[in-house]
């Protein structure tokens, strides 16, 4: 999958656990694993907006396009 | 009450399925003598052909037990709320392979008694249908889980 979902940058930069981050956004602790592991095939927008507002960032900085 | 309607349309289906069993181990059962009697009332038309409709019902039997076990597992997935599952689709397929082979098994006894033609067309019509679920049913695996990584 060419888009890759980087959150675990900015989870260091903001000093957040999975576990906490999950409850934050909303969403279980594997579904989570699930979009930090790329094995993800969709992601909400209101996904997306919960974490950037979790994350305190822009969807730019957690979303990357790796060409295969 | 809404949600338990499933489960008893299941127990149902179940039912109806130990029906059909007890019944097909009656029909094997008692063949030798339902056949004979059937023989006796349409000879001399059928007269000496009571092998061949114990040969007919005992090779049909075998693809019908089958149908009705992968039908119990069937339903035993939905039970569990398996619905969409690869394994399911399977076992359509499987199901629409048991009817195939009892309509082909009934097509072949044309040669000696024509009325096998209608079970035949019946049980082919009925393999194409499992089929055509079978294909809807890989579908809906499909974007079960595409839904299912959907974030």
């Amino acid at each position: 999958m060419p888009i890759v979902v980087n959150i675990d940058v900015m989870m260091a930069k903001r000093k957040m656990s999975a576990g906490e981050l999950a409850e934050r956004i909303g969403i279980t602790p594997a579904n989570l694993s699930i979009l930090k592991n790329n094995k993800a095939k969709a992601i909400r927008f209101t996904t997306l907006e919960a974490l950037c507002k979790a994350l305190d960032c822009k969807p730019g900085d957690i979303l990357d396009f790796e060409e295969d | 009450m809404k949600s338990s309607e499933p489960e008893y349309s299941i127990r149902i289906a179940k039912g109806c399925i130990f029906l059909f069993a007890a019944g097909l181990v009656v029909l094997c059962v008692g063949a030798p003598w339902f056949f004979a009697a059937f023989v006796k009332l349409r000879s001399p038309f059928l007269d000496g052909k009571l092998p061949l409709l114990l040969l007919t019902t005992y090779t049909a039997a075998v693809p019908a037990a089958c149908a009705l076990y992968y039908l119990y597992w069937l339903l035993c997935s939905i039970a569990a709320k398996q619905v969409f599952t690869g394994q399911n689709a399977a076992i359509l397929g499987r199901l629409s392979a048991c009817c195939a082979l009892a309509s082909l098994i009934c097509l072949a006894s044309t040669f000696y008694y024509l009325s096998f033609a209608v079970p035949a067309a019946a049980g082919a019509f009925l393999a194409l249908i499992l089929y055509v679920l079978q294909s809807v049913f890989r579908q809906a695996v499909a974007i079960k889980n595409e839904n299912d990584y959907t974030i």
